[in-house]
């Protein structure tokens, strides 16, 4: 081989792993709006005069200080997410997990830290919910997950060594592991509620909320911010009696399979919430997602071409080719050229992606689609979005 | 395209990219989020130019750079401790990709960028261009003397460690 050919094999291996979309969106969400109210506030405070704001920042000597500008904003602790009635959790019935996308067997009804965004997701195996919360400056990012078999998880890295301890969680066995990195503890409790299923909760300080301003976050010292009693508190928290519902602020039309199922919301200012989420109702080889989100502000992020709500069978947005992120962030097939068409609700914009020659497929969809509960409350949506 | 779409859609492929041009997984992610996070407020505008993802690759490449100049500033990221490498068609074998990556690493940024960029992301010399902000002739000066320099420390047999650690050290 070439030298030219080595190194494009060489990259090729170090990057093509598999990247989590929606963890990378929700992070970018949050970030990006802490960084619009950070700008918005600072042209406020300007206008009010700087001397003040000067004075202020003196106040605080050495470390990060709390932007006057940007508050914390969320719920005080985990927000209300809908049980399905009649669906028993998985202490009950360890085997149904991983089984119906529109169910998590497991519920977390309360967190260490105040919350700013709930991200849940249910596809074959795996169900999980992820939650980032704040601690004065720190960006703190919690994960509960439940899946089939007894194999490690992603929250490992391999060339980093584990340290591990026996530890209990609501009374039974568990691992809790640790990996030191130069800015902080990564620490995970893992444990087996039943035979083949595998439970495990993750709590890492993983960022801070203010960064500078040109926008590059170093590398924050972390190590103090999360300490083990966290962790354990949290773990012995998750029910595993309970059940949450991988819900949406509406109603597909009955009739389509249900392959997997994600939703978020999120808190990007004093009581304005945001809500995210897909619904998968196709393979991998033919996709076909619905997407809602919170109406998108025009002033700040107008998508330049909105189709006609009324004309679903008309011109697709512009049509990106691949890699197209699946809800769990895996690429559909390189070679499926994809399309898209969108719709307005009351607070909600929904989009439907489909692959290009399923348009009338897609269209149908769209159309049948009814809003369901308030959309900014997750507790009033539908248990179950389909039909 | 929204900017919840342009995430989903092409959010996996910067960070592939970025893995390249830093050395450390959990950077790469944040270099990434940042990146996107500063598009996030003047998405409109981004998304009206030519080509929004070559002008977010662009942004991607340049805060690279400069978190690069900060971050040596402030401590030294042992490569090889990690990023796992998976196993690839080639015929090196894995110390030896190990030495190559070495070799990679060691090159000043934008000839590194430009070898990315080609040999990665398969970009033609005027796309390269654009995303570094130079000429096209420009770009071929990087592409050549990188591979210049990585072939320059190579002996007949390989890519021997010694070689590559020598060249470290100099950054």
């Amino acid at each position: 081989m070439t030298i030219e050919n080595e190194l494009t094999a060489l990259l090729s291996a170090r990057a093509d792993r598999p990247v989590d979309a929606d963890a990378l969106l929700a992070a970018t969400l949050a970030a990006g709006r802490a960084r619009t109210r950070r700008r918005h506030g600072a042209y406020a405070l300007s206008s009010a005069g700087v001397a003040g704001v000067v004075a202020a920042t003196l106040v605080f000597n050495g470390g990060p200080a709390p932007l006057a500008d940007n508050p914390p904003v969320g719920w005080d602790t985990m927000p209300a997410l809908p049980a399905v009635a009649g669906a028993d959790g998985a202490a009950a019935r360890p085997d149904l997990v991983g089984t119906d996308p529109t169910v998590l067997r497991f519920g977390v009804p309360w967190t260490p830290f105040p919350v700013q965004s709930v991200i849940w997701s249910a596809e074959a195996d795996v169900e999980r919910i992820s939650i980032q919360m704040s601690s004065g400056n720190s960006q703190i990012s919690g994960n509960v997950e439940l899946r089939r078999g007894e194999g490690d998880s992603g929250l490992g890295n391999a060339d980093v060594p584990d340290r591990t301890s026996s530890v209990t969680v609501d009374g039974q066995p568990a691992v809790l592991t640790e990996e030191r990195f130069d800015w902080g503890p990564n620490r995970w409790v893992t444990w087996h509620p039943a035979p083949g299923l595998t439970a495990e909760v993750g709590l890492v300080a993983s960022g801070l909320l203010t960064v500078g301003e040109e926008g590059v976050t170093a590398p924050p010292e972390l190590s103090s911010v999360v300490d083990v009693a966290d962790l354990m508190a949290f773990a012995d928290a998750v029910r595993l009696d309970t059940t949450t519902a991988c819900t949406a602020p509406l109603r597909i039309p009955e009739g389509e399979p249900l392959r997997g199922c994600s939703g978020s919301v999120d808190m990007t200012g004093p009581n304005q919430r945001h809500r995210y989420g897909i619904l998968r109702i196709a393979t991998e080889t033919r996709p076909l997602t619905v997407e809602y989100t919170s109406p998108i502000p025009e002033a700040t992020m107008s998508p330049p071409h909105t189709p006609d709500p009324s004309d679903f069978s008309g011109t697709p947005d512009a049509a990106p080719t691949s890699p197209f992120a699946t809800p769990t962030g895996g690429p559909v097939r390189s070679d499926v050229k994809l399309a898209s068409i969108a719709r307005t609700l009351p607070g909600l914009r929904v989009s439907i992606n489909y692959a290009v020659g399923d348009a009338a497929e897609a269209s149908a969809v769209l159309t049948a689609i009814t809003p369901a509960g308030d959309p900014d409350d997750p507790a009033t949506w539908p248990p179950r979005p389909v039909g | 395209m929204t900017f919840e779409e342009y995430v989903l859609t092409r959010g996996p492929a910067l960070v592939r990219l970025a893995r390249l041009l830093v050395d450390d997984e959990h950077r790469a992610e944040d270099l990434v989020q940042d990146v996107l996070a500063k598009a996030y407020p003047r998405w409109s505008r981004i998304v009206g130019a030519d080509d929004p993802d070559r002008y977010v690759r662009r942004m991607l490449v340049n805060a690279r750079n400069s978190w690069w100049r900060r971050a040596v500033r402030r401590h030294e990221v042992p490569v090889a401790a990690v990023v796992p490498e998976p196993a690839a068609e080639s015929g090196l074998d894995g110390a030896d990709r190990q030495a190559l990556w070495h070799l990679v690493a060691a090159l000043p940024p934008r000839q590194r960028a430009a070898l990315v960029l080609r040999y990665y992301e398969d970009l033609d010399d005027p796309a390269i261009a654009e995303i570094l902000g130079c000429s096209a002739v420009t770009v071929r000066t990087h592409v050549m003397r990188g591979i210049a320099a990585l072939r320059a420390n190579l002996p007949a047999a390989g890519f021997p460690l010694t070689s590559a650690n020598q060249t470290r050290s100099r950054r």
